[in-house]
């Protein structure tokens, strides 16, 4: 496939409109996310976030504008779609199945499975065998992978979703708030997992209300107010005060607003 | 349970009076007062003719002074005791002097293993009569005594190796204490509750219970004595594992839990282990309860245990248990349906309808077989029907079902009017014979023989590497129970060996049957009642009495649970199930098409209860127009007693099972034990309110 070669960037959304009913939600965004590149889509409630991913995963259609996928424009017109060329939404509470084993959950969809005579069955201990060495691979450690995923805290979950993601190769993860109800032992652990399905070459939308925890793993940050893009910057040039204020009103500080003219 | 928590650090000081006090001294007092009793001659033993009350026999002696130094022992134990015993611990791993509370222990098994042999050797020589006597001669023993004589001399080498292995400091000895005092608390109250119960019989209804004091003592006292005495040692026995004991390996994260468990891997209190292994099933609730029910009824009747009480109950629940499978199935995935008893009519009609040809009216008579695919199809699309409108319309399921209820039996109510009912025999002397060739047959009966060779290979080829294992690693493993695990896998494989063989014979003797008779006619003509519900006559060359009313259609059903348990267990199928329930959001992300699982279960249960219809109606060969009325609660009931969670995403099929038995065993328990049938309906209720509470008790643990 040609887009191997691509260099610019994983997913390119250009001029995203959408109109619900007379209401402008989005008005014209371009969002942009590079390969191994974990950005922070970040904005005050009914900035647009949320609107903005769902027409990323197919959820929503957009009214105008344009998506590119390693710089082929795609038309994703459904979950399925989105999921089809590699991007995987880990929601907080839809990422797995409580009453279900680790395993059973890791490979929901996509079961390992040996034929005997016309009969397909599961091959459970191979899927617990490769479940435990994936999320080994990238650092959880599960001793048994029977155990239901109810059993475990809300960060462990989170970290077996991001994990299960990077296993099937997906390219792009969407992390929607993944650390807002996590105490902050875990919090450090799901932005740790984070990093490693970066370097396992994966790239990441962070969406948070939390600016300290997008801070902390984000190459770049995305902000976006009532619709429209405020701006995108590199992590190093502004800091933890300056977005918190971006966020809430949608302004850019003079410091920041020089370079990008010039 | 609970006081357990507390530091394990402080010795032996600060003695209270404990619940352990409590019991060791009851358990003396009852001792004491056994002997007693034999003392005051109201209690005879071994041989007693022509002696004066007053005067003992040597056995009488004999028992009169265990009990009695039993007694005061126990007594004296209890007074010296401390409340908690934490040398034990250190006793078995090699260092620290035997603790006083488990040299009571020692001496209680030891004792213990006396009073067994002296069971034995009573049933033995005939002085303690059990089970049925008529018409029989002293010195002949039945069944039932030679049993007792079995299992006496079996558990007194148990207690006397144990109370050995105690003193030798062997670590098994300590796990297998615990369990023959769980064993022997159940077998105490099993004692008990049969000693209750004779307390009617025994002074006699209608007479003052109060003035035979002594009497009652006597009926309740061995099994009181039984059941404290052992709840006292085992708890003495348990309360030291203190640290293995901890909260974390449930609670704890999944890092605190690998290590707890690496530390409890084998050593949990023979209580903890039997909760642990019954909250990783999702029917625990029915478990407890089949067991206890069953042995309540066993003691509380002695018609309960027999074959045509417990073949009744099994035949009487063929619908239902039937239907429960595709009940249980469409729970798990999250809905449930209310329509199943309307669906039940209108197949039960439409077989019998069509093979009478008086439904649709007039058509000529069908072939049963015909018949039967026509049912099947019209309830799967009856089903269908049902889950359509709740995918497409969204409405709840309990909405969309209590509608298609009132609607379906709106047909049998219009075609049998007037309550009436349509019966085979009003329209045809004949039974509905079929013709099956014999060429059929075989290849069916061949089919059957290559199945049972796959699983049987596959199921023994898996049990001989497990013992192979066993063997090869017997000197490593430090496991207490390594021993009995490799004779009770040994004797698993040999069973199952033997019962593939008798099969796999069986089915070779009938194929040779079929080739025999080919000559005769080319075609095996059967009733097709017969072949759906027929009483079954005899087992191979084992005849069964005709008292005994065991049906063909109980085989179906266990054939349809093994289907589909396996189904639900091992396919990707049965795990779509399970996430839709579980979490229908997480399903639909991760590829399941949701509404067509649940369109696809609403179908396998319509489709079941056809199946469950047409055995039916061959059963009673006729059919009203409110045929099944009811049934959706009933089917509802046993699921959820099974420990379906009404939310969806949990729940077993050999759950749903043991809840039918359970209801099975209540309409049959609660006739003999003479109690009016009318509460029939309350007692399960409160049955389904305790199954329940257990059920989310295990499933807590579990999450």
């Amino acid at each position: 496939m040609s887009a191997n070669q691509h260099d610019g960037p994983l997913v390119e959304m250009r001029d995203i409109v959408k109109v619900f009913g007379t209401i402008n939600v989005l008005r014209g965004i371009d969002f942009a996310v590079g390969k191994q590149e974990i950005v922070g889509l970040l904005g005050d409630n009914g900035a647009g976030k949320s609107t903005l991913i769902k027409i990323l995963t197919g959820v929503y259609t957009p009214s105008g504008g344009q998506i590119y996928f390693e710089g082929q424009p795609v038309q994703i017109n459904s979950p399925q779609d989105a999921r089809a060329i590699g991007i995987e939404t880990v929601y907080q509470d839809l990422a797995l199945v409580p009453l279900m084993s680790i395993s059973r959950n890791f490979w929901l969809g996509q079961e390992i499975t040996r034929r005997i005579g016309p009969l397909e069955l599961m091959d459970k201990d191979e899927m617990n065998n490769r479940t435990r060495q994936a999320l080994l691979d990238i650092g959880i450690h599960i001793r048994n992978a029977d155990e239901p995923v109810g059993s475990l805290s809300g960060g462990e979950r989170q970290s077996i979703a991001i994990g299960r993601a990077v296993y099937f190769g997906k390219k792009l993860l969407i992390l929607d708030e993944p650390t807002s109800a996590l105490s902050v032992g875990e919090t450090a652990k799901v932005l740790e997992y984070t990093k490693a399905a970066k370097a396992r070459g994966m790239s990441v939308i962070f969406i948070s209300h939390n600016i300290g925890h997008v801070h902390k793993v984000a190459d770049r940050f995305t902000i976006i107010s009532h619709g429209q893009k405020v701006g995108d910057f590199r992590k190093d040039d502004v800091n933890e005060m300056e977005v918190a204020s971006m966020v809430m009103t949608g302004e850019v500080p003079e410091r920041l607003r020089l370079p990008v003219q010039e | 349970m609970t006081s357990y928590s507390s530091a394990s650090s402080t010795p032996s000081g600060g003695r209270g009076i404990s619940s352990n006090v409590i019991l060791l001294a009851l358990a003396g007092l009852f001792a004491l007062l056994l002997a007693q009793q034999i003392a005051a001659g109201w209690l005879a033993l071994g041989e007693r003719i022509n002696i004066p009350r007053t005067d003992f026999n040597l056995t009488e002696i004999l028992v009169m002074v265990i009990a009695g130094v039993w007694g005061l022992f126990t007594l004296f134990s209890a007074l010296t005791l401390p409340d908690r015993d934490t040398g034990i611990r250190t006793y078995f791993d090699d260092n620290g002097p035997m603790p006083s509370g488990l040299r009571y222990i020692a001496v209680n098994f030891g004792l213990l293993g006396g009073i067994c042999l002296l069971i034995a050797v009573q049933v033995l020589t005939g002085w303690l009569p059990l089970g049925e006597r008529v018409n029989i001669l002293r010195s002949n023993l039945n069944v039932v005594e030679w049993g007792t004589i079995l299992g006496c001399v079996l558990w007194a080498g148990l207690a006397l190796r144990t109370a050995l292995g105690f003193f030798n400091r062997e670590r098994p000895a300590w796990s297998w204490g615990q369990w023959m005092l769980l064993l022997m608390v159940l077998g105490g109250l099993i004692l008990l509750m049969s000693g209750i119960f004779d307390i009617p019989d025994t002074i006699g209804r209608g007479v003052s219970v109060l003035a035979n004091l002594s009497t009652l003592l006597l009926l309740i006292a061995p099994g009181v004595l039984i059941v404290l005495s052992c709840l006292a040692m085992y708890r003495h026995l348990t309360n030291d594992y203190g640290d293995v004991r901890t909260t974390k390996a449930i609670s704890g994260t999944l890092a605190e839990r690998a290590r707890a468990r690496d530390v409890r891997s084998r050593r949990v209190p023979a209580a903890q282990a039997i909760r642990n292994r019954l909250a990783a099933s999702p029917g625990a609730g029915a478990i407890i309860g089949f067991v206890a029910l069953f042995m309540f009824f066993s003691v509380a009747s002695d018609f309960f245990l027999q074959g045509n009480s417990l073949a009744g109950a099994l035949t009487n629940n063929i619908t239902r248990g039937i239907v429960a499978i595709g009940v249980t199935m469409l729970m798990i995935s999250g809905e449930f349906d209310l329509s199943v008893g309307s669906v039940l009519g209108i197949g039960g009609l439409t077989f019998l309808g069509l093979i009478t040809g008086q439904f649709p009216r007039g058509i000529t008579p069908l072939d049963p077989f015909l018949a039967l695919i026509v049912t099947l199809l019209l309830c799967g699309f009856l089903g269908f029907i049902n889950g359509f409108l709740l995918v497409r319309t969204g409405i709840p399921s309990f909405i969309v079902t209590l509608a298609t209820l009132l609607m379906y039996r709106g047909l049998p109510l219009t075609v049998i009017v007037g309550g009436q009912t349509i019966r085979y025999v009003d329209f045809s002397n004949q039974p509905p014979v079929v013709a099956i060739n014999r060429f059929v047959v075989m290849a069916i009966i061949a089919l059957g023989l290559v199945a049972l060779a796959f699983v049987g290979r596959a199921l023994l080829s898996g049990q001989w590497s497990g013992i192979q294992k066993r063997r090869s690693g017997y000197a490593e493993d430090t496991g207490d129970f390594k021993a009995l695990a490799l004779g009770a896998s040994t004797l698993n494989f040999i069973v199952t060996s033997v019962i593939f063989a008798a099969l796999a014979i069986a089915l070779v003797l009938s194929l040779v049957d079929q080739i025999g008779l080919l000559g005769q006619s080319p075609n095996l003509l059967v009733s097709f009642f017969d072949l759906a519900n027929g009483r079954i006559a005899n087992i191979g060359p084992l005849e069964i009495p005709r008292e005994i009313n065991l049906r063909l259609g109980v085989i179906w059903w266990m054939i349809l649970v093994i289907i589909f348990q396996f189904i639900l267990t091992q396919t990707r199928y049965g795990n779509a199930t399970y996430a839709v329930g579980g979490n229908a959001g997480a399903a639909r992300a991760q590829g399941i098409n949701v509404n067509r699982v649940r369109i696809t279960n609403y179908i396998i249960l319509a489709m079941l209860v056809g199946v469950a219809s047409i055995i039916d109606a061959s059963r009673l060969q006729s059919i009203d127009a409110l045929r099944g009325t009811g049934l959706e609660l009933e089917v509802i009931a046993a699921t959820v007693i099974g420990g379906a969670l009404l939310t969806g995403g949990y729940g077993s099929i050999i759950g749903a099972l043991l809840g039918v038995f359970i209801f099975g065993m209540m309409q049959t328990g609660l006739v003999l034990i003479g109690i009016d049938a009318r509460l029939f309906d309350a007692v399960i209720g409160l049955i389904i309110l305790l199954a329940v509470v257990i059920n989310n008790w295990s499933r807590r643990i579990r999450t």
